[in-house]
C-alpha cells in the first residue's frame, strides 16, 4: 500500500481541465490533440496517498481537488552545459576593443 | 455542455471585464489593430503623472539608465561608416520582481485595492505573474497566478520554470 502523506504537507495536485474534444477552437491542431491539464500546489487538507484524489488548500485560501501527483516537488530546471559556439565570443570582442585602444 | 466549458466561460469574458473593472474594451477598439489608449486613460482617471506616482509609491520604475560604452564601441567598429548609435540600457530588471511588467502590475493592483477587491488573478507566461504576485503581496491582497508552464510530457522551458518558481508563495 502506498505511503499516506500527512495532512498539511505541501503537494502538487493534477487535474484535467479540458478533454481533447473540448479545447479552444483557436489552439493549434497538435495542441487540440492533448487535454488541458492543471497542476496546483497547496497544503493537504487530509492524509492521502500519491495517485489518489486529494484536497488541498492553496496559500490564497482556495480549496481544490485533484490527483495527488507529487509531494514537495523539487525544482529541477537548469541551464544545461555552456555552448562551445559562444565561449570564444568574449575573447573575440575584447581583441577588437584592444585593437581600437578602447581597452588595454 | 457544462457551465465550465470553453465557449460558455469565454462568452462571459466581456461581461466579467465590465463588472470587475467597469471597462468596456470594445468601446476603445477603433480598427483591426488600432486601440484608443488616450480615451481609455481619460475615462479611467489615470494619466501619465498619476500612473508614475503610483509606480513610485510601490517601488516600481525609476530604474537606472546605463550607458554601454563597450557595446557602443563594438557597434561602431562593426557598423558601416557613419552608423553606430550610442547605446543605452534601461535596466528594467531593477524593478521589484525583475521585469518591466511591474509597471502595469502596480497600476492593476492599485485599482483592485481601490475597488475593494480581496485579491487579483493573472494569466501569464511568467514575468507578469511574478509582477502581480509581488505587487499583491505588497498591497496585502490574495493572488492567483495561472501560468502555461508545462507541455504534455511535464517538461517546462527553464526560463518559464524559473518564473513558475518566482510566482509561488513562500
Amino acid at each position: 500500500m502506498a505511503e499516506r502523506i500527512p495532512q498539511g504537507a505541501l503537494v502538487d495536485i493534477h487535474r484535467c481541465v479540458l478533454q481533447t474534444g473540448e479545447r479552444a477552437p483557436r489552439v493549434p491542431d497538435d495542441t487540440r490533440q492533448v487535454p488541458l491539464e492543471m497542476r496546483v500546489k497547496g497544503f493537504l487538507v487530509s492524509p492521502a496517498a500519491p495517485g489518489e484524489m486529494a484536497e488541498i488548500i492553496t496559500p490564497a485560501g482556495r480549496r481544490l481537488r485533484g490527483t495527488l501527483a507529487a509531494v514537495n516537488p523539487a525544482y529541477t530546471h537548469g541551464f544545461g552545459a555552456p555552448l562551445p559556439e559562444l565561449s570564444g565570443i568574449g575573447g573575440e570582442v575584447r581583441a577588437m576593443l584592444r585593437e581600437q585602444g578602447i581597452i588595454k | 455542455m457544462s457551465a465550465g466549458d470553453y465557449e460558455t466561460v469565454m462568452g462571459q469574458r466581456a461581461a466579467i471585464m465590465r463588472d470587475s473593472c467597469g471597462i468596456d474594451y470594445a468601446k476603445y477598439t477603433t480598427g483591426v489593430l488600432a486601440f484608443d489608449y488616450e480615451r481609455l486613460f481619460a475615462d479611467t482617471g489615470y494619466d501619465v503623472v498619476s500612473a508614475s506616482s503610483i509606480q513610485r509609491r510601490t517601488g516600481v520604475g525609476q530604474t537606472p539608465l546605463v550607458e554601454l560604452h563597450n557595446i557602443t564601441a563594438l557597434a561602431r567598429i562593426l557598423a558601416p561608416a557613419g552608423k553606430g548609435a550610442r547605446i543605452l540600457l534601461k535596466d528594467e530588471a531593477a524593478n521589484p520582481s525583475g521585469s518591466f511588467k511591474d509597471r502595469r502590475a502596480s497600476l492593476s493592483v492599485h485599482e483592485a485595492k481601490r475597488r475593494g477587491y480581496t485579491g487579483v488573478v493573472a494569466a501569464t507566461s511568467g514575468n507578469y505573474g511574478a509582477a502581480v504576485a509581488s505587487q499583491a503581496a505588497r498591497a496585502g491582497l490574495h493572488c492567483i497566478v495561472v501560468q502555461e508552464a508545462f507541455d504534455s510530457a511535464g517538461i517546462a522551458q527553464p526560463e518559464i520554470a524559473e518564473k513558475t518558481r518566482a510566482c509561488e508563495p513562500r
